[in-house]
């Protein structure tokens, strides 16, 4: 059953978890712990803090899985709710009303084992990303790897819709030159 | 307003970047991404470039860590779910006094769906009947197999499901089955 329910689409697995079935549960957690985990380090840097939020944006999505609707959006809906809790976690460490500014230490990769195993195209982008000031790189992560909207991330970082624009096209103009686009 | 091309040398002014075509390049990003690419975004060779170099991009985001699959997350995740389930909603059954979760309900409905060839379950709702103790209303949601015998397969789900509610000592006085999808075989892994 494990199997199937591996293959099984996002809306089946979401159906059956929210009668309580773990396993289907379990799949969903497995399918997009490593995107979550992924975009929480970028945002965060550190490891610790990164998984905290993981934990609780699953646990969260648990909870309140009943009122998800469309059950086939259960990825960007997960994807959000990291995104709010990355900002949750900024907030706290800086103790600031507001993000804006607010700089954080550049996303420390990895550990030396897993640099090198890691692929060298996520490694270049990886360290593309570094190089933009956090705010730049969150509104970047928000948008194309959580799927954000421009107004969710204004909301999300208290800032204007324009501030979020010109983050992300600085962040897309420098990601394009680093990782040889067009040019 | 800047050249197209922007240069190498003076740091172009980011957000008015534009690709060789002449378009802002967070416009063009933006198109090459739409559900739907516009006229320019489906036909200019910039942009198709850039179209790629964004792919890629996204691709590289979802690639996992090594150790992104750390197991003892998805065990902290889990134990937690579990924690939650036991604090769940109770069904009677017939013998006074006895509960049973209903999610142990569904799992039970669940595991006799499943093996039927074809369907797979999705939601499980199971309603006391009031006043009758161990009786209760069910509907069963599944996802049929592309070319299975829709007709025959509810069916089957149906005596598997009153099945499943046996097995925990429940009876239906209805049962909903509700075909909610149908789709490929799952691929094999």
């Amino acid at each position: 059953m494990v199997e199937r329910l591996a293959g099984a689409d996002d809306a089946t697995l979401v159906e059956r978890a929210q009668d309580g079935d773990v396993v289907a549960f379990e799949v969903l957690v497995r399918r997009y712990a490593p995107t979550a985990r992924a975009m929480a380090r970028r945002v965060l840097g550190g490891d610790a803090d990164a998984d905290d939020v993981v934990q609780e944006s699953f646990i969260a999505a648990w909870r309140s899985l009943r009122t998800l609707s469309d059950p086939a959006a259960f990825k960007g809906w997960l994807l959000r709710t990291a995104s709010r809790r990355c900002v949750d976690v900024l907030r706290r460490r800086r103790d600031s009303v507001s993000l804006d500014g607010v700089d954080v230490a550049a996303p420390v990769s990895t550990s030396p084992e897993a640099q090198a195993t890691m692929s060298a195209a996520v490694a270049d982008l990886d360290a593309a990303l570094a190089r933009l000031p956090d705010a730049v790189r969150r509104a970047w992560l928000f948008r194309e790897q959580a799927g954000l909207s421009y107004d969710e991330i204004a909301r999300l970082e208290q800032v204007g819709v324009d501030t979020v624009r010109g983050r992300i096209a600085r962040a897309r103009s420098g990601l394009a030159r680093e990782m040889g686009a067009w040019r | 307003m800047s050249e197209p091309g922007g240069g190498r040398a003076r740091p172009p002014d980011e957000a008015d970047e534009r690709l060789p075509c002449g378009r802002r390049l967070d416009e063009a990003w933006e198109a090459v991404t739409a559900p739907v690419p516009d006229e320019h975004a489906r036909t200019c060779p910039w942009c198709a470039d850039l179209a790629r170099h964004v792919t890629g991009l996204n691709l590289l985001l979802d690639v996992p860590e090594g150790e992104a699959d750390e197991p003892g997350l998805v065990v902290r995740i889990l134990s937690e779910v579990l924690t939650d389930l036991r604090s769940g909603r109770r069904v009677p059954l017939a013998e006074p006094g006895v509960h049973v979760g209903e999610h142990v309900v569904a799992a039970a409905v669940r595991e006799r769906v499943d093996v039927v060839p074809g369907a797979l379950a999705r939601r499980v709702r199971v309603r006391p009947v009031e006043g009758s103790p161990g009786v209760v209303d069910l509907v069963v949601r599944v996802v049929v197999d592309h070319g299975a015998n829709v007709p025959d397969v509810a069916e089957r789900v149906r005596a598997a499901a009153a099945l499943g509610l046996a097995d925990v000592g429940l009876t239906p006085r209805s049962t909903d089955v509700d075909v909610v999808d149908v789709t490929a075989p799952p691929p094999g892994r």
